[in-house]
């Protein structure tokens, strides 16, 4: 197991933050700078990610998991609506950077399947967590009806086919480039959503991905929070699940309170599953990739979130020495 | 055991911070408010120490231990050197202090015996803690030629029998009070800095003192750090010793690299100590009071890049509030918005609020 975290600005500032913090592995994703098109599409370039490596070997980081680009009209949407004269281009711009990512020594390449935005939450965004901190919820009575301009309604099946063509083709590229492909689950995992029947938002559906692709490469960023935010789900259950079977290939390690159709993001210490028991079943099942915050409260006093992203790195480092990981 | 942190400001959004980090007990000086008389001099004011009770409570934190003042000419700064007119009057307000203590419910008082204090610390952090962060260093060679002006010589025996003399006069008072006595041991724990025999820098030292002076209120502040410092200390012992006898009434949990002649203050999962196995220690001794990450008063700032600003690694296996007694450090990372450094020498700018949200943003 492996404590990492996220770099999103690039600077010296964050690299040396990250190395105080004693993070040597880090998530990055596919932003603008990084892909040979505009508008965050096309392949990976692997000299910018070369670039960046060298950048990293001073600080001892290690770039370990590529998010593809993840939002409307980005490098794979087409292939998400399933549109027929486009997906196969854009699919063969995943597998290049796939192969790019194998080539350069990524181990990881997360990626996301929906439609509507990742989050999609809606206004009101924030709701209050511990001491009047800000989190971020969801409330699926207050979204229900929205249809945002540009909404594509899919139902599930034709979700499974576009999603089912995409595996194909991806996994056996990964398997070969030696890659780990980590799929987030959807969040929030509301069965529907803005017109999108969601298809990665119930234990079932996360079974149902890795059976209908069954590849070593086919695997889950296991998003703790999400997975907690689904309806009637055992988060052990799922997190041993999949972690006996080698399909756990990331983790998002968050808590929440509730779950759909109305849940909010918690602290760490403070959501409804014990961090704890679940650090131990990721050391039972062997789980040996990253371990990262993802999302944190927004504090009093704490604009950037470093206080919130500091506590949260601390609380799982704590974790993992509590189970002999560290 | 209670997870807890030093609180130097009162302040709305400095209090709320706590409360969200889920901190419900503090430490405290606030002398400027408490002390009757200039200079942290006197004694506490009762209705000042409820007025801070009232104002923390209002944000579920609950005060927990009041550091007696320390530093050059404070409250018992005379007691230090032997009996005299003016030792016994300061002796008489630090018993009154305790009464006053014990009357608002404040249940851990904690105390210090040095004249040269902490001097010696490089007066600047060197950058050799992890990933190049500012820490504070002590290195005995530097500084065993200086000493401050104040500075005098006073041999181990005289030491003994002021610091003893104290405690006769204390310890009863407490006991009395219902209080218990924190003492916070020597750091540096060297055998000499700048002309004072330093009686409380080992076990053994330490180990005198809570015998000398048998009394139930007569406890430590473990400076975990200090005690790592220490010689070739056993720290886990030393931990078991004094909680095994209910003698720690006070906790800085912290870590360090080296010791003795030469150490380094570390992040707390980056130092010598397995605090994980320390923790279980205070866990199976069946410590109660407070765990506070503490500030070295040398450190002249605190960065973004200091390891005051970061977290723990060390947990208690199995329940959240002790897991949880290793995080406040975290409360540090807010200084960088303060404009002149440390939250623990002024007072830090918490005045930011989120923005609104704006269509289609998402977190993190």
């Amino acid at each position: 197991m492996i404590i990492g975290d996220r770099i999103s600005t690039f600077t010296d500032d964050e690299f040396r933050f990250l190395a105080q913090m004693g993070i040597h592995h880090v998530n990055f994703a596919g932003k603008e700078h990084l892909m040979s098109e505009p508008g965050e599409r096309g392949a990976l370039k692997s000299d910018e990610v070369r670039r960046l490596q060298a950048e990293l070997e001073p600080y001892d980081i290690r770039l370990y998991c590529f998010l593809l680009p993840q939002h409307p009209e980005t490098q794979y949407w087409h292939a998400r609506i399933g549109d027929p004269s486009l997906r196969d281009k854009a699919i063969a711009d995943v597998c290049e950077t796939v192969r790019v990512c194998g080539g350069l020594g990524i181990p990881i390449v997360e990626w996301t399947w929906y439609i509507t935005r990742v989050c999609g939450r809606a206004y009101p965004r924030w709701e209050t967590g511990r001491g009047g901190a800000l989190v971020s919820f969801f409330d699926y009575n207050l979204v229900r009806d929205l249809r945002p301009e540009g909404t594509i309604e899919l139902t599930a099946d034709r979700m499974w086919e576009n999603i089912i063509y995409f595996m194909e083709r991806v996994m056996p590229v990964a398997e070969q480039a030696g890659v780990r492909m980590a799929v987030h689950p959807n969040d929030p995992p509301s069965p529907e959503l803005g017109g999108e029947e969601r298809v990665l938002s119930t234990f079932d559906d996360m079974k149902r991905l890795v059976r209908e692709v069954n590849s070593p490469a086919n695997g889950f960023n296991i998003c703790q929070g999400t997975v907690a935010s689904m309806a009637d789900v055992d988060v052990l259950e799922v997190i041993r699940h999949f972690g006996e079977r080698d399909r756990i290939n990331h983790c998002h390690f968050r808590n929440v309170n509730g779950s759909v159709p109305r849940f909010k993001e918690s602290f760490i210490d403070d959501g409804d599953v014990d961090m704890y028991e679940a650090m131990q079943v990721y050391k039972q099942v062997g789980y040996r990739h990253i371990m990262m915050a993802d999302h944190v409260p927004k504090m009093d006093g704490d604009p950037t979130s470093l206080a919130s992203r500091c506590y949260a790195i601390g609380y799982i480092r704590a974790l993992m020495h509590a189970v002999g990981e560290l | 055991m209670k997870l807890a942190v030093r609180l130097d400001d009162l302040s709305e959004d400095y209090l709320r911070f706590h409360a969200q980090l889920g901190i419900h007990y503090c430490s405290f000086l606030f002398w400027p408010l408490l002390m009757s008389e200039e200079g942290a001099r006197g004694i506490v004011k009762a209705d000042a120490l409820r007025d801070i009770q009232r104002q923390c409570r209002t944000f579920g934190i609950e005060p927990y231990c009041f550091l007696l003042p320390q530093g050059r000419d404070t409250q018992y700064w005379h007691a230090r050197f032997g009996r005299s007119p003016e030792a016994e009057a300061e002796i008489e307000n630090v018993c009154e202090t305790i009464r006053i203590c014990g009357d608002c419910g404040i249940p851990v008082i904690e105390w210090t015996w040095s004249i040269p204090d902490v001097f010696g610390r490089i007066p600047w952090p060197v950058n050799t803690g992890r990933g190049g962060a500012r820490v504070s260093r002590f290195d005995y060679y530097l500084c065993q030629d200086r000493r401050p002006e104040y500075a005098v010589d006073m041999d181990a025996d005289e030491m003994w029998a002021n610091i003893i003399y104290f405690m006769e006069r204390i310890m009863p008072v407490a006991e009395q009070a219902g209080v218990r006595m924190a003492m916070h041991h020597h750091d540096p724990p060297t055998d000499w800095l700048a002309g004072e025999a330093r009686i409380l820098n080992s076990f053994a030292g330490m180990k005198r003192m809570v015998e000398e002076v048998d009394s139930p209120a007569n406890g430590f502040n473990i400076c975990q750090g200090t005690v790592a410092e220490q010689a070739g200390s056993d720290v886990l012992g030393i931990i078991r010793y004094f909680g095994e006898r209910d003698r720690i009434n006070h906790v800085h949990f912290r870590n360090v690299k080296g010791s003795v002649p030469v150490f380094d203050e570390s992040f707390i999962d980056d130092g010598d100590v397995d605090m994980y196995e320390a923790m279980k220690v205070y866990k199976e001794v069946g410590y109660r009071h407070i765990f506070i990450p503490t500030m070295s008063p040398a450190s002249p700032e605190t960065r973004p890049d200091s390891p005051r600003a970061h977290l723990p690694s060390a947990t208690s296996a199995r329940s959240y509030r002790s897991l949880s007694m290793t995080i406040p450090a975290t409360l540090l990372a807010v200084t960088p918005y303060s404009p002149s450094g440390s939250p623990f020498r002024c007072r830090p700018i918490l005045r930011w609020r989120p923005e609104p949200p704006r269509p289609g943003d998402e977190p993190g």
